[in-house]
């Protein structure tokens, strides 16, 4: 008796974490790991759009305007906070760790690069270009790749948390199992020793725990069938795909800032461009990612092949003009916002699109992992309270017998 | 009995393992963060150990800014200047980073400066418009690639005419005459060239002026750059990156200016201005190589702003 009742502890014991483990896992996958990358991924792009707008604002020169500026500081704000939620989230992982600690270093300085600049500009004295290209290089060379490794690092552990999630329970089913063939064997010991064939207490004790297998059944296929349609790879490639097209952006602008000297842009922005839309413009991240699309984010997705097209070819006339002595069309061609041609208004759609369809993509990810979360609750209760049935139905069955001794 | 004995057995080995666990190592009140000093950034594309530009002694061309004489004003077809009349523009070759003969003028975003000007005066005379030219800006070390390769049909930059280079390319004759000077930062110690010696100095990669830092005794220690521009960065604030290796923290930057002789090549038309012009400097205090009579020497660093900005008025006079 006491055998079985220890089993039946450690059975409670181990259900009880397990089911609990998994739901908390669950909840903190879709309250904390997927938003901290998401805002990882955030943070990565305000940084780049940081350096673009750097490069509209020298661009227009006095025709810069109020929201540019706006936008640049906006952007570099993000920062901070950013990488404070990150290091919240890092869970001792000392990559993560070394990251924050260049983009923490890192942003203040590229920020006082950038007003160094600003101030120069304002004096008219062309030092601050040189400021502006000194940023700009810190920026692309070291805050940019350790925004994107740590983005790459909370992905990873999205993905990684899913599977987690996912892992079948061994030790818990095992446990149930043997706990379940103990106590079958009891009741046919009992039935050969002393000839009775039901005994209401190991009855109900074996009730509790099949019922208990049934509804755990239920709730892991439910809970493994939603997080296996919480797919984070399509959330990564759509924040792939729009890190992609604004690195092309910037590179389209510094083309313009570089004055004719901006072949090494040219040839990032034909590598982006074609990693993004592929070489005929209907492959490439953008395709892919519209291909396995449904819902929302298919809608979104709908406009973005467009604007993708007419932000190549408004990139192509620009090149033309400048190539051809027009450099201040060019420029105005590639920044003024709500111009037709203009490869602005073209990207600010693409972007656009990209980002609602991340959005929707990221609401579909966290509702099948809410609904994974959803399936598992009350199970931590569930099997307390069934343990302890299984335990008083064992006990108070096996009395009985052993009063028959007495 | 037996119990009792159980008990105080118990109770001695509790109070053995309480101070055993008191009696562990120190520890001491820590910090999570590492703290390093901040790193200020280099600039792209700078070189730490540059490849210095090597004078050629069987290149001796005799006087090397001697030019090739104009046959007329005439525009035979087929020649360079019919295909750039024909293209309806001209393509030059600029510095965009260096104030007052080629930089943009942050204000406005157009392009300013002596060279501009000559190249807009030579847009005038070939195409009868000043505004007919498309400027690319080049850093000093593609100057003498881009005209080789067509992408610029002149350069118009800050560039010493010798013998090495006319190899490759032709230049017009001398417009600006200036010296080459150094600069350091205010109050600094350094009192002539030899002083550099093993400190770092820098200069654009590929400019004569590395070639005659490199031929000092003891040579400074050579950090090449794309623009002059950026050199300026670098004296203001010293970088402290670790990949840094010969920056003494206490040392004062030191750059090397390359205001030198301005000339630009074009096959006819050379416009006839000499004005000069002293260094790009906040101070200047040696002559290192001077090709005109102008000097601004020990602390003349009020004088060479003077000066500079006089002369900058009686060119922008001249249009």
């Amino acid at each position: 008796m006491a055998g079985l009742l220890g089993l039946m502890a450690v059975l409670g014991f181990v259900t009880v974490t397990t089911a609990n483990t998994k739901s908390d896992a669950t909840w903190e996958l879709a309250e904390q790991h997927e938003p901290t990358a998401a805002d990882v991924q955030r943070l990565y792009r305000a940084l780049s759009e940081a350096d673009a707008t750097a490069a509209s604002t020298f661009l227009a020169a006095q025709n810069a305007s109020i929201e540019l500026r706006k936008r640049y500081e906006d952007d570099i704000a993000v920062a901070g906070p950013t990488i404070g939620l990150a290091a919240v989230d890092r869970a001792g992982d000392p990559r993560v760790a070394r990251e924050i600690e260049v983009i923490g270093r890192q942003v203040p300085v590229y920020a006082g690069l950038v007003e160094a600049a600003r101030a120069n500009n304002l004096q008219g004295l062309p030092i601050g270009a040189a400021y502006l290209r000194e940023a700009s290089h810190l920026m692309r060379t070291e805050i940019l790749p350790a925004a994107e490794r740590l983005y790459d690092i909370q992905t990873e552990r999205v993905a990684q948390e899913r599977d987690d999630a996912m892992r079948f329970p061994y030790l818990a089913a095992g446990l149930l199992l043997i706990t379940l063939i103990a106590l079958v064997a009891t009741q046919i010991y009992l039935w050969r020793s002393f000839g009775r064939r039901l005994n209401v207490g190991m009855l109900i004790a074996t009730g509790a725990l099949v019922v208990g297998l049934i509804w755990s059944s239920v709730a892991f296929v439910l809970h493994a069938s939603n997080a296996q349609s919480a797919e984070p790879e399509r959330v990564a490639a759509l924040a792939q795909a729009r890190i992609t097209a604004l690195q092309a952006r910037a590179n389209e602008l510094l083309t313009l800032v570089a004055r004719g000297n901006g072949a090494q842009y040219e040839d990032q922005f034909d590598k982006l461009t074609t990693e993004l839309a592929g070489k005929d413009g209907s492959s490439g991240t953008l395709a892919t990612a519209r291909e396995g699309a449904e819902g929302e984010v298919a809608a979104a997705l709908a406009n973005t092949a467009g604007a993708t097209r007419s932000w190549l070819e408004g990139y192509r006339e620009v090149r033309e003009l400048d190539n051809n002595g027009r450099y201040d069309e060019a420029v105005e061609r590639a920044i003024t916002e709500g111009a037709t041609g203009s490869t602005a208004p073209a990207f600010a759609q693409l972007d656009a699109g990209l980002e609602r369809a991340l959005a929707a993509s990221r609401d579909q990810f966290v509702d099948d992992i809410v609904a994974a979360a959803r399936s598992l609750t009350l199970l931590t209760t569930g099997w307390a309270v069934l343990t302890v049935v299984a335990a008083g139905g064992v006990a108070y069955g096996l009395r009985q017998r052993l009063r028959e001794y007495r | 009995m037996m119990r009792s004995r159980i008990l105080s057995v118990l109770s001695a080995c509790l109070v053995a393992a309480t101070v055993a666990a008191g009696c562990g190592a120190d520890v001491a009140p820590g910090s999570m963060v590492p703290v390093r000093p901040a790193e200020r950034p280099l600039p792209g594309g700078v070189k730490l150990d540059p490849e210095v530009p090597k004078e050629n002694k069987d290149n001796d061309c005799g006087d090397p800014t001697a030019s090739l004489a104009p046959s007329g004003t005439s525009v035979p077809s087929g020649s360079t200047m019919d295909e750039i009349r024909k293209r309806g523009r001209l393509i030059a070759g600029v510095d965009q980073n260096t104030y007052l003969f080629g930089f943009r003028n942050p204000t406005t975003g157009e392009l300013e400066g002596f060279d501009i000007d000559i190249v807009r005066e030579i847009a005038e005379r070939l195409l009868g418009d000043r505004s007919k030219v498309q400027f690319k800006a080049l850093p000093a070390s593609q100057r003498i690639d881009a005209l080789k390769d067509g992408s610029v049909d002149l350069v118009a930059y800050t560039m010493t005419v010798t013998c090495e280079r006319r190899k490759d390319v032709e230049f017009s004759s001398v417009y600006f005459e200036s010296g080459q000077r150094i600069l350091v930062a205010k109050g600094s110690d350094y009192k002539k060239v030899s002083d550099l010696g093993n400190k770092p100095v820098c200069a654009p990669a590929e400019s004569t002026s590395l070639t005659n830092l490199a031929k000092e005794d003891p040579p400074p220690d050579l950090i090449a750059v794309d623009d002059l521009a950026d050199c300026l960065l670098l004296l203001r604030s010293p970088p402290t990156t670790r990949s840094w290796r010969a920056w003494p923290s206490r040392t004062r930057a030191c750059t090397w200016s390359a205001s030198s002789s301005a000339r630009s090549r074009t096959r006819s038309a050379s416009p006839r201005a000499t004005p000069t012009w002293s260094a790009t400097s906040t101070r200047c205090w040696t002559t290192f190589e001077t090709t005109n009579g102008t000097s601004c020497t020990a602390s003349g660093s009020s004088r060479c702003w003077v000066r500079r900005s006089h002369r900058r008025r009686s060119t922008g006079e001249r249009g």
